[in-house]
């Protein structure tokens, strides 16, 4: 690992001024899971490290869970097994179910929100000290003609393939959630699906936060009428139900009015086959207006997967990606699910 | 490893508490109710599953593990 310094300020302003004055050499450190995989690996090497363990505690901005459903605020330091088992957060089970089935214990006390949405990829040439890839100030993506059964299968217009890795933005885009965004001298909301980039080049990342910005926390606000029900799931296709994150993620929230059974204000977050998660507009314009059963499930499904490019060795993902995007409109209608025969 | 044996939730926040009969973990697959002993358990890094969905997560979505699985009020859970 190269030298760095450590930074541990104890106000969120100490730690907008050190990134400020860094100019881009510095990384935040949360719960550390992937910024200090990335650092023993030669992959990061910042020259200053900004840690938020200083400031956690008492900051409550950034620490805590709070507001009243439909509103929810999500600091970006509140880690996933808090976001898996919150009460408050239970009626958003598509987000409380991806955080329960991140990694494994461990990987749940340590990670955070913020960590989670901004961590970098997984694609194994990137992970790879000795390749340069396109990230890496190399001239080409190794993936496109190389080992690429885990890559993007939306690649359109895609130099580099990878899939953003994390599994809790799907839900946060179906949820309709805005991301509260801080530097030394500023303050922005986007829409979190404003959050994220495909990288092409060295010193891109996969979202699009500036060097001195920090993400401070993530406001959940689905757009549902009064008196009608939030419906919403996600679904993963994993290898090995823990420990790895899943080969392709669906997310989905919609609503009923009382009494009804049509879904309305549909939307569709896909994860884990483009280098954003992807909302699909034709996937939830299938099922908008629809009554929610196995074949407006499936339509939607079908509609999910147009425009899909595999690569190589990936054609596979769009066959569980209708699957993951079906399931998971099935699981927010309350179905009774697919392990129930 | 030879594991030395316990009675059932004699140790942890859960003791004394019923389980649900579905929550599975490596260690109570080997060592039946002796899985307290467990060092991974004991310092919270076990991965549960679920034997209905067969996932760290219940029929009813909620997370699965010894704290939420041990919650009668919970629609998937039966008693062990
Ligand atoms: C085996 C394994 C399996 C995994 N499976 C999954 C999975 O299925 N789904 C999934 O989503 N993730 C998965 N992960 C990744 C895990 O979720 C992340 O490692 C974790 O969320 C990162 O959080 P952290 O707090 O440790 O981040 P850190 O490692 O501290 O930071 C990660 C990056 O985010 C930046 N950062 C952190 N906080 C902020 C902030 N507030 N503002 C701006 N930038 C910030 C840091 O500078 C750093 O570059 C897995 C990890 C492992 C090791």
């Amino acid at each position: 690992m190269k030298n760095f310094t450590y930074y541990q300020p104890t106000s969120l302003s100490g730690v907008l001024k050190v990134l400020d004055e860094a100019a881009g050499k510095a990384e935040i450190l949360a719960g550390g899971t992937d910024l200090l995989d990335r650092m023993k690996e030669y992959i990061s090497q910042p020259e200053k490290v900004v840690s938020l363990v200083g400031f956690s505690g008492p900051f409550k901005e950034i620490s805590s869970i709070a507001g009243h459903p439909p509103t929810v605020t999500i600091g970006a330091g509140v880690k996933l097994v808090n976001i898996a088992e919150s009460e408050l957060l239970r009626p958003y089970p598509a987000l409380t179910s991806a955080a329960a089935q991140i990694a494994g214990p461990q990987i749940r006390n340590m990670g955070t929100l913020g960590g989670s949405l901004c961590q970098r990829n997984r694609c194994w040439y990137f992970r790879d000290e000795h390749v340069q890839c396109l990230l890496k100030g190399g001239r080409r993506c190794f993936a496109h003609d190389g080992e690429n059964q885990y890559h993007a299968i939306f690649t359109q217009g895609h130099p580099c393939v990878i899939v953003h890795p994390s599994t809790l933005a799907p839900p946060l885009m179906v949820l309709g959630a805005t991301c509260d965004i801080r530097s030394h001298k500023a303050q922005r909301q986007i829409p979190i699906e404003q959050l994220f980039q495909a990288p092409v080049k060295d010193g891109q990342r996969e979202h699009t936060l500036a060097p001195n910005e920090l993400l401070v926390s993530v406001t959940i606000a689905p757009k549902i009428p009064p008196g009608a029900t939030l419906r919403n799931a996600s679904y993963e296709v994993k290898q090995k139900e823990t420990s790895d994150w899943p080969i392709v993620q669906a997310s989905v929230a919609y609503y009923t009015e009382a009494g009804g059974q049509v879904a309305k204000g549909v939307r569709i977050a896909l994860g884990h086959v483009a280098p954003t998660p992807l909302l699909s507009p034709a996937a939830a314009k299938v099922l908008e207006g629809q009554e929610v059963n196995e074949k407006t499930a499936s339509a939607a499904a079908e509609a999910a997967v147009e425009g899909a490019r595999p690569l190589s060795q990936n054609a596979y993902k769009v066959q569980q990606l209708k699957v993951a995007v079906r399931r998971a409109i099935l699981l927010a209608s309350g179905a009774k699910p697919y392990w129930e025969g | 490893m030879e594991l030395p044996q316990v009675g059932p939730h004699e140790v942890g926040p859960h003791a004394g508490l019923t389980r649900c009969i579905h929550l599975q973990s490596k260690a109570m697959a080997v060592y039946g109710e002796g899985f307290t002993a467990d060092p991974d358990f004991q310092n919270d890094l076990t991965d549960f599953t679920c034997l209905k969905t067969g996932r760290p997560l219940g029929p009813d979505n909620g997370p699965a593990n010894l704290t939420q699985c041990c919650n009668a009020e919970r629609d998937c859970y039966e008693e062990y």
